[in-house]
């Protein structure tokens, strides 16, 4: 494994990480600051994929990015309806939405469960042939899924320090604290849910577009990564502000692709790479634990090797 | 002010658990009154609040505030009028938000969008410096790392940003060591009479609930057995108010709380 | 605060610029490789004149499984074979890489990824999902794929007409003969009143396949009714639904979540005495009563061939043309005639005139 092997894998799990960063930051809005379990991202993410596809198919590849985004912001809309006016519990909400959302995409897809954009026109594309010929020419998709990451990173940075953001994170800290600001929880957990969903939804469709192709199991187990994810940036950044936070966010699921990367390169069949991640994200957030109670392990050693009164053993 | 009639509230009606948790009450709060509400425990004292700050729908019944019917309204919408602290310091705050976005909350100015501008944090430190806690210095640092006394007096502060047209307090210092207790009460004070706000406080302790405020009552299985104010007030002693208490409900009042007239 | 963003924003500039120094690696490389090969070619045709004692040349397949499920299994087992038969015949040396995506499609790009981080000579790619991402990774590289068991490359765009393909993809197509199966149903049981359309709507072969079957059966307007299941416990559900509806007979193309949950509902369909025809021998092996179609393990060795005629011989995926199969083979499992008491004799004779061969098979979990 020499180094110029791994450079194109690095990019490959930067790209990667980066498309499923915007899901990851979604989730940061929904569980870290909602307190809110949406277990209709697979459904949401895939539906994104679905809607960009074809309506970049369609014709219109800019109009793609606008149109994933609307439905994903119906999706959480309807995921919120569901938990805040029909009195559904919010995982139960999410299954049944993400369920739904199954039977949806493949209509949306016209009855299949694949859409090959081989010879679509989409962001991707289009960009590719400007930078053609330039330094960057094999960048194109970093430079798509960076710009992205960092527009919403700049939007949830601003957004979650005005009134309404303080309002969504007070919903999931006290609810009650929210009601006697006279301020209707159910109004911030729909604002936030649709602007979570909106993302997730961006992330897939910016990833199919980016794969050309999309099928109805894209986005399975992104939630589950997702949150991976989450929680080992929330390990290498603990402290800090809103912005840090949603930084430790992008950085650990770049850090997740990273470990699927570098496992294959070990020829470890592809099977066993949600054991890795598993083992990872244990050792993740175990590790600032244990730190903590090495001295406490170090005392108890030193005690046994000294009596009760002090005299060696 | 305030005026309730013949409100009932049941809960869990029709099983095995049904308790009839307010019957039949009604009360009138005028403005500027103070007063103080006692009763051994399960004597619907919270209850009472949670209805007229909107945790539930009563019954039946009515509840009228400033001339306007809110018996059916949510919660939320009674919180522009209505204004609460829990004897549970977390209860009132966001712990995980700093003093500064707790209070921008509480405090409702500017569109949703709008975030807090230099003139609004001037503000918040000064209402903060009169506290005299020495919080105005820590406005950026998480509620969570506040003592009780210190959180009381924060959500007291945001209780009363917008003044409210009544407060409710919950045994809001029985959670605190005396010499914050004190601090919060004076503060309670200052504030309820600086704003003119009518307020309906809960207290264990018989002996302040005869000295604070202007009027008291009792209440006991749900409904208001003794209202006193003006001098038979000032001419009660605690011994005076057991007497009444065995009189009206023909039991002895059992509570050692309310007995010893401790915190 | 800052200092991060900007150590950030550097190690990206970072990467970017590697990245354009590794797009340039990959490129150079990629020309080496087409120079190995063509060195690779000449040597190896002196090798069949002289046979003298040369260095094999050795080409590395990257092989990428959708799913275990026998047909597709079947597949690579007989790929390998083959691909071991040719080794030995014109002594060069066969690297496979083998991996199975599991129908995770997360899991499928970086195999794929590490497939070209290993500069493999050829991809082979298992079932539609697979053959498609591969078409898209290989966009700028144009390393060849060899698909496999794809239904409709045509309809799905992989290639752009089926003689020939116009770009780095050609392969082997399973393409099911619908009105074929349609007719043995109807050989059986001429006055047969309600069929069930057993499939799984996520998966793209069934998708035509399941309308020919419709038309068909309003061509002669028979009733059927469809049931769809996305994973064992759902198609399980179907079946006790056609159990209830009181279907005679139910049709299943060659699809690929039936087939896992086929050896779970058998038992069912063999009990209620419903016929189960499917578009693949696979499922006869686990208990339905009758697969008619490819015979994949023949499929498995024509698309070796297909690989070591493009790494050894040089042909052009762009001009190979996609090899399709005549669906003669009907396979009938007899354990199930002998369950609902049919004689396979009998079958065997009803069935001759519309197939090039019966064969009959047993119930077991996959083909030796």
């Amino acid at each position: 494994m020499n180094f110029s092997d791994m450079v194109p894998l690095l990019q490959t799990a930067l790209e990667l990480g980066l498309f499923s960063a915007l899901t990851v930051l979604a989730l940061y809005l929904s569980y870290s600051m909602l307190n809110v379990c949406d277990l209709s991202t697979d459904g949401c993410f895939t539906m994104g994929a679905t809607v960009g596809a074809v309506v970049a198919i369609s014709g219109h590849p800019f109009l793609s990015i606008p149109a994933a985004i609307l439905a994903g912001m119906l999706s959480g809309l309807i995921v919120a309806f569901l938990q805040t006016k029909m009195g559904v519990e919010s995982l139960l909400a999410g299954i049944i939405v993400n369920t739904a959302w199954y039977s949806v995409n493949i209509a949306i897809m016209g009855n299949s469960s694949l859409l090959n954009m081989n010879k679509t026109d989409t962001v991707f594309s289009i960009l590719k042939e400007k930078l053609e010929g330039t330094f960057l020419a094999g960048s194109y998709k970093l430079i798509i899924a960076a710009l992205a990451v960092l527009i919403v990173l700049i939007f949830l940075s601003f957004f979650l320090k005005t009134r309404l953001g303080l309002a969504i994170r007070a919903t999931g800290n006290n609810p009650d604290m929210v009601k006697s600001s006279s301020i209707n929880p159910a109004f911030t957990t729909i604002v936030g849910l649709c602007i979570a969903n909106a993302f997730t939804a961006l992330s897939g469709c910016l990833l199919a577009q980016s794969q050309k192709s999309v099928n109805i199991d894209i986005g399975s187990g992104m939630v589950t990564i997702a949150l991976a994810s989450l929680l080992i940036g929330g390990v290498i950044i603990p402290r800090g502000g809103i912005t840090r936070k949603a930084i430790g966010a992008v950085i650990g699921a770049f850090i997740f692709r990273l470990v699927y990367t570098v496992a294959l390169r070990f020829n470890m069949p592809a099977y066993m790479l949600k054991l890795v991640s598993s083992v990872i994200v244990i050792i993740a957030i175990s590790t600032p634990y244990l730190k903590r109670q090495l001295p406490l392990l170090k005392r108890r050693m030193a005690l046994r090797k000294v009596g009760t009164n002090g005299e060696e053993r | 002010m305030l005026r309730i009639s013949n409100i009932s509230k049941t809960f869990n009606p029709g099983t095995v658990n049904a308790k009839l948790a307010i019957d039949n009450l009604s009360l009138e709060v005028k403005d500027g009154d103070f007063i103080t509400v006692i009763g051994a425990n399960g004597a619907g004292k919270s209850t009472l609040f949670n209805a007229i700050a909107g945790d539930f729908i009563t019954d039946s019944g009515r509840i009228v505030l400033d001339d306007t019917d809110i018996t059916l309204m949510p919660e939320h919408l009674r919180a522009i009028k209505i204004g609460r602290l829990f004897q549970d310091p977390l209860r009132g705050t966001a712990a995980g938000m700093t003093i500064e976005e707790n209070l921008t909350l509480a405090a409702g100015r500017g569109g949703w969008l709008s975030r807090i501008s230099h003139a609004q944090r001037e503000e918040f430190k000064d209402m903060l410096k009169e506290l005299g806690m020495g919080l105005e210095d820590r406005m950026k640092q998480p509620m969570g790392l506040l003592s009780g006394g210190q959180r009381q007096a924060v959500t007291l502060l945001m209780a009363t940003i917008n003044p409210p047209s009544l407060l409710l307090l919950d045994e809001h210092t029985a959670a605190l060591d005396p010499a914050a207790a004190d601090k919060v009460l004076k503060i309670t004070r200052e504030v309820v009479e600086r704003e003119k706000l009518a307020c309906l406080m809960i207290t264990h302790n018989m002996q302040s609930a005869l000295q604070l405020g202007n009027r008291t009552i009792m209440m006991n299985k749900g409904r208001i057995i003794l209202d006193v104010s003006g001098e038979e007030r000032a001419n009660m002693t605690v011994a005076d108010l057991l007497q009444r208490f065995k009189e009206i409900s023909g039991e002895a009042l059992d509570n050692d709380r309310m007995l010893l007239g401790v915190e | 605060m800052k200092k991060k963003l900007v150590a950030i924003l550097t190690a990206m500039t970072m990467v970017l610029g590697l990245s354009a120094c590794g797009e340039a690696t990959t490129k150079t490389e990629t020309a080496n490789n087409d120079a190995v090969e063509a060195t690779a070619e000449t040597e190896a045709q002196n090798t069949e004149t002289e046979a003298a004692d040369t260095d094999a040349q050795t080409f590395t397949v990257g092989i990428c499984n959708f799913v275990d499920d026998a047909s597709l299994n079947q597949i690579v087992s007989n790929i390998e074979n083959r691909l071991g038969e040719i080794e030995a015949e014109k002594n060069v040396k066969f690297e496979i890489k083998y991996d199975n995506c599991n129908a995770d499609s997360n899991v499928l790009s970086q195999i794929i990824a590490n497939f070209q981080a290993d500069n493999v000579d050829l991809m082979v790619g298992i079932a539609t999902p697979v053959a498609m991402s591969m078409q898209a990774a290989t966009e700028d590289s144009k390393t060849p794929v060899v698909f496999a068991a794809v239904s409709d490359p045509l309809g799905v765009g992989l290639v752009e007409s089926m003689d020939a393909p116009g770009a780095n993809l050609t392969g082997t197509s399973d393409y099911l003969d619908t009105n074929a199966v349609m007719n043995l149903i109807f050989a059986q049981n001429p006055d047969i009143a309600k069929v069930g359309l057993l499939y799984d709507v996520g998966q793209d072969a069934s998708t035509t396949a399941i309308a020919q079957a419709k038309e068909y059966l309003d061509g002669k307007g028979v009733e059927y009714i469809e049931h769809t299941g996305t994973n064992v416990d759902e198609v399980s559900l179907a079946v006790d639904a056609f159990i209830a509806d009181g279907v005679e007979a139910i049709f299943t193309p060659s699809d690929n979540t039936i087939m896992t949950a086929e050896l779970s509902i058998y038992e069912k369909l063999a009990d209620a005495g419903i016929l189960h025809y499917a578009g693949a021998d696979s499922f006869a092996l686990n208990g339905a009563f009758l697969g008619y179609g490819v015979d994949y393990a023949n499929l498995g060795v024509e698309t070796a061939n297909m690989v070591a005629d493009i790494l050894l011989n040089g042909a052009d995926p762009a001009s190979t043309p996609v090899k399709t199969f005549d669906n003669g083979t009907a396979t009938v499992n007899t354990d199930i005639c002998d369950k609902i008491g049919l004689s396979f004799d009998e079958v065997k004779k009803t069935f001759e005139p519309f197939c090039t061969k019966v064969e009959e098979i047993q119930t077991a979990e996959s083909f030796e």
